[in-house]
């Protein structure tokens, strides 16, 4: 097991070198795409900033809150397109045109392999000068919190973002079935834009979705929520265990079912 | 000697849809699209002993890649069985994969970007490879190929065949047993073709890798296989030697003449059918039967004025076109 961890941690490392020496080629594209994102979180803080002269709270949620929701969304969001996102969207592409052949004849975790090659190192630039500074005026006002209601909370974004990830490749392994599956990204992304609000204003059945459909609940909602009040720590990781659980079980039969039908274009 | 690869009914079918041409047959194919099986192999069975060199051969769509992807298990066959070294491909298991190797002619693993040897040192983590062998191995396979000094330069920067030799390096590192070579040296020009054939028959002798070639340059084939399997709608249709295969397919023996002077090649057609003939009536190439290709040579000698004679065997490329032609009555 330890020397599992150990090749793994190398070849990341390899996979992060080599991204980081990639980036050189690219570098007044990413420059442009991190100001893009830098100005999307602030111009969403003006957004707040607007709204909250008119109103003192948002269903029990103050503006510093809601700068903590945005903070923890931000963070997942930033946390995939770092790590994996955009590698499991050019899996559609690879998958169509039989690039996946490469990676099929390597003893390597092919579903590690796929999702972890490239880093998008430049997504760094935003993380650290948007996204921390969100998470600093967000935790101005909290009540006291103690260390274990951190690491709840921290447990509980740990498994959002697993959950989110294996829900990002079971979507990626859906290119197996068919030749273009980039709509259901689509709906898993367009609905994160509802990370933004705390999910207990939206009917029942919304939140079910968000939840245990797509689980955004846990990477934002529930975070700041442990921040916010205590809450029944129990409940809330018993119900992403099993969130996760469930999508983890999901990618893998999708996987395994779909490089049965990998047709290798070519 | 125990076969290291047995293929038994081996078939594979892909399911595809056809779209009839035109607005109308793209509506009709939103809502009723039709699909159909394609047997890209069927019901193909051999066996390769360790440390053979077996070419593949076949035309565009015979089913060579499809098997080749289903030995190194990148796809998993629709039925019949594949033992790759006692494993099952399509199972993937590590310890398969350790030991098997696919080159791809159209296909890359290096890092578009970077140096090829930033690609070798991450197969050098993938396939857990001590430091001393892995530079050993890549100071004696870039001594083999002459790439010694174009390992640090941008994979992107590199020709073609340069690229194809950083592939070689890449492929080879971990020193497999079976080695699957699927168009190698396609696009190539033919003095990088024939260093690579030269390294690939070198390193044959030398580590005894059983290789499977797929290639349309029967020159690869001719110059490399002492076994040929060839394929076609998917089906083997020959399993031998290519000794045999000459023996069997062609009756015939080329004469390849040059003469000191002019000769008509209404006087050359005397002798047998003109395979080739330049306008200046110096060269021309004949082909007679193998019985009496001595026969019809001395005759030749004796009537024309030949400078040169040159007894050869039929083209590898003409024998297979015979054998598909002949197929397809």
């Amino acid at each position: 097991m330890k020397q599992v961890v150990i090749k793994y941690s190398k070849i990341y490392l390899i996979f992060f070198k080599n991204s980081v020496a990639e980036l050189g080629s690219h570098r007044f594209n990413l420059l442009m795409s991190a100001v893009g994102n830098i100005v999307w979180t602030f111009s969403q803080v003006v957004t707040l900033q607007f709204l909250f002269q008119r109103i003192n709270s948002f269903d029990g949620w103050s503006i510093n809150d809601m700068i903590l929701l945005l903070a923890f969304g931000q963070i997942f969001a930033y946390t995939m397109f770092i790590f994996y996102f955009d590698n499991h969207v050019e899996l559609q592409t690879k998958t169509v045109l039989g690039e996946l052949d490469m990676y099929l004849t390597k003893p390597l975790n092919l579903k590690f392999f796929l999702s972890f090659a490239s880093v998008s190192v430049a997504q760094f630039i935003p993380f650290f000068v948007a996204v921390l500074p969100l998470l600093i005026i967000g935790v101005r006002d909290l009540r006291a919190v103690g260390l274990l209601d951190i690491i709840f909370c921290i447990t509980v974004f740990m498994i959002g973002v697993i959950a989110m990830f294996f829900l990002s490749l079971s979507i990626a392994g859906l290119n197996f079935f068919t030749d273009d599956a980039s709509s259901v990204r689509d709906i898993v992304m367009n609905s994160m834009d509802l990370n933004r609000i705390p999910i207990s204003i939206l009917p029942s059945p919304a939140q079910f979705v968000f939840i245990f459909a797509i689980p955004i609940a846990f990477v934002t909602y529930y975070p700041v929520l442990i921040l916010k009040s205590s809450q029944n720590m129990f409940l809330i990781i018993l119900a992403g265990l099993i969130v996760l659980i469930s999508f983890y079980l999901l990618s893998k039969i999708i996987w395994n079912q779909g490089l049965k039908r990998y047709s290798g274009a070519g | 000697m125990k076969p290291i690869i047995k293929v038994e009914n081996l078939t594979r079918t892909f399911k595809q849809y056809k779209k009839e041409p035109g607005f109308k047959g793209t509506i009709k194919s939103m809502f009723n699209r039709q699909f159909f099986e394609i047997k890209a192999v069927s019901d193909v069975n051999f066996e390769i002993e360790e440390g053979e060199f077996v070419g593949f051969i076949g035309p565009n769509g015979a089913g060579k890649t499809t098997t080749l992807k289903m030995l190194s298990g990148i796809l998993h066959p629709t039925s019949g069985e594949i033992r790759v070294d006692g494993f099952v491909p399509s199972e993937r298991e590590s310890n398969f994969l350790k030991n098997i190797s696919l080159v791809m002619g159209q296909k890359s693993q290096l890092w578009w970007e970077l140096p090829a040897m930033e690609g070798f040192i991450l197969n050098k983590e993938i396939y857990e490879i001590d430091d001393k062998f892995f530079k050993e191995r890549v100071n004696e396979l870039a001594k083999l190929l002459e790439v010694g000094d174009i390992l640090k330069v941008p994979v992107r920067k590199l020709s073609l065949g340069q690229r194809m030799k950083c592939e070689l390096i890449a492929a080879l590192i971990h020193n497999p047993k079976v080695l699957f070579l699927d168009e190698p040296t396609i696009g190539l020009d033919v003095v990088v073709q024939k260093k690579i054939r030269e390294f690939f028959k070198q390193y044959n002798q030398e580590s005894k890798t059983t290789i499977l070639l797929t290639s349309h340059y029967m020159e690869d084939v001719a110059e490399l296989c002492k076994r040929v399997i060839i394929i076609n709608h998917g089906q083997k249709i020959y399993d031998g030697s290519l000794i045999e295969l000459t023996k069997n397919y062609a009756n015939d023996k080329y004469l390849k003449l040059v003469f000191n002077s002019k000769v008509a090649k209404s006087d050359l057609s005397k002798y047998g059918e003109v395979i080739d003939f330049e306008k200046n009536g110096l060269k021309g190439t004949i082909s007679v039967s193998r019985e009496d290709h001595t026969k019809v040579a001395a005759a030749i000698l004796q009537n024309l004025p030949v400078d040169d004679l040159d007894i050869s065997e039929v083209d590898l490329e003409d024998i297979v076109a015979k054998i598909f032609q002949q197929e397809l009555k």
